[in-house]
């Protein structure tokens, strides 16, 4: 997986944050290259518009929240990284 | 309510292992007419896995595309960049099919290729029957 996927929309994502937090927190921000494309209440339909408009080139879904979630893995399936 | 029971020889040592099939999703697929076809893999059902898991190089040969990177957790690193992917799983030939997200990571073993995590597992029951080598899954 390329490191740089997705990173300019991440960053797009990143730098309006705040505003999107005060506008609709806990809502979905559909983001393409550098542009919000809109926010959704729904995950599901922010994804289904992702495709229908880009198809094949990734697109951002995050839900809007004051820190990114992380993920806890604690079993030995998963090879050190 | 679908329910139904696999008889796994040996259940102790393989471990409750099932063939599913994973697709990009329905309205994707139906973009990409001759993509989205779906793909038989072994996924593990792992009750310690809050989330699932598909192991990252079966990305590119099921033509998923990710919708965001997650920072993740292991018992040897912590911060580990991933990548989320929505996908349509199906279980039991069709039976039950869920759009589900699954996290692409490096998986150990050839034939585990996919963690089914809590995240699935919180909408049905699970049945770990050891005595009789089976396992019953219900959604």
């Amino acid at each position: 997986m390329e490191e740089n996927l997705l990173k300019e929309e991440d960053e797009y994502f990143e730098s309006k944050r705040n505003e999107l937090l005060a506008k609709a927190p806990g809502e979905y921000a559909l983001i393409h290259g550098r542009g919000l494309i809109g926010i959704f209440k729904c995950e599901e339909d922010a994804i289904r518009r992702g495709y229908e408009l880009y198809g094949n080139s990734p697109f951002l879904v995050k839900q809007i929240l004051q820190f990114d979630e992380v993920l806890d893995f604690t079993h030995n399936f998963l090879i050190s990284a | 309510m679908i329910s139904f029971t696999i008889q796994i020889p040996n259940l102790l040592r393989v471990g409750p292992v099932i063939g599913i099939h994973v697709a990009a999703p329905r309205y994707w697929a139906e973009i990409l007419t001759n993509r989205g076809k779906p793909t038989r893999i072994f996924a593990m059902i792992d009750t310690g896995a809050s989330h699932s898991v598909l192991k990252d190089n079966l990305v590119a040969i099921l033509g998923l595309n990710p919708i965001r990177a997650v920072r993740v957790n292991t018992p040897s690193h912590s911060g580990i960049k991933a990548f989320i992917y929505p996908a349509l799983i199906s279980i039991s030939q069709g039976e039950v099919n869920k759009l589900v997200h699954l996290v692409a990571l490096p998986l150990e073993g050839q034939n585990i290729q996919c963690l089914i995590g809590r995240d699935i597992l919180r909408n049905g029951v699970f049945i770990y029957d050891g005595p009789q080598n089976t396992i019953t899954l219900t959604f």
